[in-house]
């Protein structure tokens, strides 16, 4: 009658809460097991992707994700171990399900066992009911984003690499001081520390400071481009020297350049004796001096070739050498001396600038037109090459357009810029301080009061201008702000 | 809690048990059809909790207490609840009388409250006056006049009716005297079956008398015994957390109670939870109070407690739908489980 319930039952008390409670923590250790699996996962994918980027050796992945594994294990097992349940609750679950109606809860705070016993039976145990879908959904979600993760290919993700580009300039610089060392235009050493400081610049450059470089670049090629211009000037004193030889009459009794007397001694005819051995040793001179002639010409073609000079210098010293060699017009040195100063204010003034900022051909246009003129008065100056400071802001050599930048990957258009030499003045202004002597007032003779401004003699007034050429017109209008620079 | 840490023997137990079965059969050979009210009504006079019948005139709820009252072999008294009564005629007053000696003296006579059974007929209709003069009685079991108390007979209970109907005149409970009724319940309509026995067997519409009555030692026998029942922590427990549950302050409360609810049930309908679930185990012949128990009267002793807002009434929202949901929401055991693991039956 009363409690027949508690009869055919399957499992004793104790067995029933053991099932319950282990069940509850195999579930609880894999659904916290998938949680952090999941978690590891994403975590694990995110630091091999950039572990990949930083090129650290994979080997290790594995080792980490094992270690990973076990640690996540473990916290696994001590959080389902932590939530275990209290024997009190199952009983009550237990208690209602088999419909005991408190007595198995009741028994077990009393420790009656009156009622219940532990060999009691119990037929009903409840289910655990997982949703393991969703967890697992969540866990292969973060298995495939792992492993995308340690096989997509790094190098699309990234820039491929922060060095720069620099083969090209490197070959042309390369080029160029091979070149100067040939002609004999700086030493073997100095080429070797040009070549290290090149291989230096390469090293270091990187993509995210391209800047950097190329200034570094710039000012190698400036370093080159000074010693062309110095071995172009030798030259070109030279060509004046055998020049000057070349128009004299006996020359042969002349005082002779020490590379000539060299030809001459090595020929036998540096003491001719004879009028046949004079003839002959006037006439080796000339050869001499036309071989050199040609000589010249081939260096000055070769360092225009690389750019290391100016297309103007190529020119001047190739007139100069033609005119020998055809024994026509001969350029004064008054002329030269004039022309280069003309076309070294030009080339300083921001012509020949090339890459170089226009602040820096701005400054020395002032000095190199009057150091260059003054030095060398009536010498053979050659264009743009004058070694004082209007030659040091601004490269000679045309920008390489058809270089592709490294930072964006752009190509310049392939525009052919005007030579230094033809620019065009017109439209340019000029712009300047005037400095004079106060300004006089004088009033009008009606006596009206009001006077006009009149300038005091000009003799007193001492202006400092600049050109500012067309195209650096926007740039200062820019720079002023625009205010009434229209 | 239970002082006595020792669960009821079994002969202790089924001699009650037999006794509070014996009543219940009785109750529904008496009157037929409503097995469910009687078993609730028998578990309200167990809990010794006062009961509110609501129904229709003519359903029976008069003829069951006087049943009752005469099985239990309690005196019964009934008050007919009129807008026009008075507090004195249900307490009692104190007349003045000439002695034979000539001498005037006040003496207290007892009203019908001073009874073991109180049929408090249509409550509602009586004015809150009136109403109110039943709370120290109903609470405290004693009377208060002209400053003397004077205790009620033991046991006392109120078994007031109120009709659903005809509201014109009538004084809704106030919640302080709902909180302490014991249960609610509503007396339904007799369906067609009962109503062609209840033809064909009763003449005059007289209830047949009882076959027997408990005497009064058994009956003291029987609450001592229900006092013994044991309630265990872990109902206690749910009990606990299901009244909590009720409250929208609560933050374990479901959103629908956070949302209709004015106010929730008060420790009082906890003790009333309780109480009742001892005289559910009771009758199932248990000497402790199990779960079940306590969802079978957990609707019928909160369904007055809990107030709902106007929202819920616009919404046809009732109590009872309520707690039969936190009845479903709310687990035995206060599992600490994870969301992705759930308990099914086998």
């Amino acid at each position: 009658m009363v409690l027949s319930f508690m009869q055919d039952a399957s499992y004793t008390i104790n067995a029933a809460v053991d099932k319950l409670a282990r069940g509850h923590f195999i579930r609880s250790l894999i659904l916290r097991t998938l949680f952090l699996l999941t978690v590891l996962n994403f975590c694990a994918g995110v630091l091999f992707l950039s572990l990949r980027h930083l090129k650290v050796n994979t080997e290790y992945f594995v080792l980490f994700y094992l270690t990973g594994c076990f640690v996540m294990l473990f916290i696994a097992f001590f959080y389902a171990y932590n939530k275990n349940i209290e024997k009190t609750k199952w009983l009550a679950v237990l208690d209602d399900l088999n419909d005991f109606g408190g007595l198995l809860v009741s028994s077990d705070e009393l420790f009656d066992k009156s009622w219940i016993t532990t060999n009691t039976r119990i037929n009903k145990i409840p289910e655990f009911n997982v949703s393991y879908f969703k967890k697992f959904k969540y866990t292969a979600l973060s298995f495939i984003f792992m492993i995308l993760c340690l096989t997509v290919p790094v190098e699309g993700l990234m820039p491929t690499s922060n060095r720069l580009e620099l083969n090209e300039v490197e070959e042309i610089l390369n080029k160029q001081i091979q070149t100067l060392n040939e002609e004999g235009l700086i030493k073997t050493d100095e080429a070797k520390e040009f070549l290290k400081s090149l291989e230096q610049i390469t090293n270091n450059s990187d993509g995210k400071d391209p800047s950097k470089s190329f200034e570094a670049l710039d000012h190698l090629r400036e370093k080159l481009k000074k010693a062309a211009n110095a071995g172009a000037m030798d030259l070109a004193s030279e060509l004046n020297s055998l020049e000057k030889l070349n128009k004299t009459e006996n020359a042969i009794n002349s005082e002779l350049p020490k590379e000539a007397q060299r030809y001459l001694e090595n020929m036998g005819l540096d003491n001719p004796k004879d009028a046949s051995e004079r003839k002959k040793a006037e006439d080796e001179l000339k050869k001499y001096i036309e071989d050199r002639f040609e000589k010249v010409r081939y260096t000055v073609d070769k360092l225009a070739q690389q750019n290391l000079i100016s297309s103007d210098v190529q020119k001047h010293i190739n007139e100069n050498s033609n005119n020998v060699s055809d024994s026509n017009q001969i350029m004064t040195t008054q002329d030269s001396g004039k022309e280069s100063n003309n076309t070294n204010e030009q080339s300083s003034s921001g012509e020949g600038s090339g890459e170089s900022s226009g602040e820096g051909s701005g400054e020395s246009s002032g000095e190199g037109s009057g150091e260059g003129s003054g030095e060398n008065p009536g010498s053979s100056q050659i264009p743009g090459s004058t070694p004082n400071k209007g030659t040091d802001g601004g490269g000679h050599e045309p920008l390489n357009y058809n270089r592709i930048t490294s930072d964006h990957n752009s190509k310049f258009i392939d525009h052919k810029l005007p030579a230094t030499g033809i620019v065009d003045f017109e439209g340019s202004i000029s712009v300047g301080i005037g400095i004079s002597a106060p300004l006089t007032n004088q009033p009008e003779p009606s006596g009206s009061g009001a006077g006009s401004l009149n300038l005091q003699d000009t003799d007193k007034i001492h202006v400092d201008k600049e050109t500012i050429l067309p195209r650096h017109k926007n740039a200062v209008i820019e720079y002023f702000g625009g205010n009434g620079a229209k | 809690m239970n002082n006595e840490k020792q669960l009821l023997s079994k002969d202790d137990l089924v001699m009650a048990y037999e006794d509070a079965k014996r009543i219940l059969v009785e109750l529904d050979k008496i009157l037929i059809g409503r097995p469910e009210l009687h078993r609730l009504v028998l578990i309200g006079i167990l809990s010794r909790g006062h009961i509110l019948l609501e129904g229709l005139p003519g359903v029976g709820k008069t003829a069951l207490i006087k049943t009752l009252g005469c099985l239990l072999g309690l005196k019964f008294s009934r008050v007919q609840f009129t807008p026009d009564l008075m507090p004195g005629d249900i307490l009692g007053a104190y007349i003045l009388q000439q002695a034979a000696d000539g001498r005037r003296e006040t003496e207290f006579r007892p009203g019908p409250i001073f009874t073991n059974i109180l049929l408090a007929d249509e409550i509602n209709r009586a004015s809150p006056k009136t109403q109110s003069a039943l709370l120290e009685a109903m609470q405290e079991k004693c009377v208060t006049l002209m400053g003397n108390t004077r205790k009620l007979p033991e046991p006392f209970f109120v078994l007031a009716s109120q009709n659903p109907i005809e509201l014109e005149g009538t004084y809704a409970l106030p919640e302080a005297q709902l909180d302490r009724f014991l249960f609610k319940l509503e007396v339904s309509a007799a369906s067609v079956e009962t109503m062609k026995t209840i033809i064909s067997s009763r003449r005059h519409g007289e209830p047949p008398l009882p076959s027997f009555e408990v005497s009064p030692e058994r009956l003291d026998k029987l609450f001592a015994i229900m006092d013994k029942i044991y309630l265990s922590d872990a109902v206690a427990d749910y009990i606990a957390r299901l009244v909590d549950a009720t409250s929208p302050f609560s933050e374990t409360a479901m959103t629908k109670v956070k949302d209709y609810v004015q106010y929730g049930a008060s420790p009082r309908a906890a003790i009333a939870v309780a109480e009742s679930a001892r005289g559910v185990a009771l009758l199932a012949g248990r000497p402790t109070v199990g779960f079940k128990d306590v969802k079978e009267v957990f609707v019928p002793a909160l369904n007055h407690r809990v107030l709902l807002n106007y929202k819920a009434r616009f919404e046809g929202i009732t109590a009872r739908n309520l707690l039969e949901e936190i009845l479903e929401k709310v687990s035995v055991a206060d599992l600490d489980i994870s969301d992705d693991i759930s308990l099914k039956e086998k």
